[in-house]
């Protein structure tokens, strides 16, 4: 008796290819991979088709950041690098003052309680609108997340160690927030303006 | 400005539309964007995806990366010479549409451009 075979993707592979390809073409792509491994999984068995998917996705891999990066819009790519000079200045003035701290050089005060993490809120902000720009002009919202989630981190982490207090955290996630939306609708914001 | 040479003018700006109009249609085609024409051509109105994969590796005798295929069509797509069209969805595909590719009437003309200057650079190679 013929047994329907399992059709177990596999899943990292799959996911791969769900963040490395255009979304203009996803669908129906891996709706073929899918075709062809079940195909190959009833001629050559599970393994050699698990084998054949992968290699199908990191060969791909290099085509879909080829064709991402050359339909970069370019305009967006001058906002973002604009951005991005404003976030080196950001960071390196927060990150400045955070290196003087941790080698003993205690800060004033009122640089320690307000300053210091609004300029770091800020060069966050500016950082997390950069890279969000960035991913936008890619056309990628997973990307965006994840991109948020590791900004967001080393932040909170910071003012948690830092002994900041509640009111500031919420108030530098609130910056960070309004960074990363206003990044993400920078590219929008400059074709309408075309 | 006499009207003879105004004509001139005329003819001048008309033929270089004309010939921005010829450049278009006899666009440069890469090796594998031939071979994917190629494909499309010998496949119909079955040509999607890995069909096309599969006839480019049946033809070439070389292994063809899925995301290469994909980018070439959507390149293609781009200059004109292919139409996409959205198919119907099979459970073998997890539910997913297959996009099938048909050639343009650019396409077959860039494709036989492109197939005639292989043929004369052939053609010059048998005196070697």
């Amino acid at each position: 008796m013929k047994t329907t075979p399992c059709r177990k993707l596999p899943a990292i592979a799959g996911r791969l290819l769900w963040l490395i390809c255009p979304a203009q073409f996803r669908e129906h792509l891996l709706g073929d991979l899918e075709e062809a491994y079940v195909a190959l999984q009833e001629e050559r068995g599970a393994a050699k088709a698990r084998a054949w998917y992968w290699r199908e996705c990191l060969h791909s891999l290099p085509f879909f950041l080829i064709h991402r990066v050359a339909n970069v819009k370019w305009r967006a790519l001058f906002w973002s690098a604009l951005t991005g000079a404003a976030a080196a200045i950001g960071a390196s003035l927060g990150f400045f003052w955070i290196l003087k701290s941790v080698f003993g050089e205690t800060p004033p005060p009122i640089l320690a309680h307000w300053i210091l993490p609004l300029a770091c809120s800020l060069g966050c902000a500016a950082v997390g609108g950069f890279a969000a720009t960035l991913v936008h002009g890619a056309q990628n919202r997973v990307v965006l997340w994840l991109v948020a989630i590791v900004i967001l981190s080393p932040k909170i982490a910071y003012v948690v160690t830092f002994g900041q207090g509640i009111a500031p955290l919420a108030a530098s996630m609130c910056l960070v927030y309004a960074g990363i939306l206003a990044g993400a609708r920078m590219p929008r914001v400059v074709k309408l303006s075309r | 400005m006499p009207s003879g040479q105004a004509s001139l003018v005329c003819l001048t700006f008309y033929s270089n539309i004309n010939y921005i109009v010829i450049d278009m249609t006899h666009a440069h085609l890469g090796e594998f964007e031939c071979y994917t024409l190629s494909a499309i051509l010998g496949l119909g109105d079955r040509a999607y995806g890995v069909r096309i994969k599969e006839d480019i590796e049946a033809k070439t005798g070389r292994a063809v990366a899925i995301g290469a295929v994909y980018t070439t069509l959507s390149r293609l797509e781009k200059k004109g010479f292919v139409r996409a069209r959205t198919g119907e969805s099979t459970p073998v595909r997890g539910g997913r549409a297959k996009r099938y590719y048909c050639i343009q009437p650019a396409g077959r003309e860039a494709l036989k451009s492109a197939v005639l200057s292989m043929q004369t650079i052939l053609a010059n190679l048998e005196g070697l």
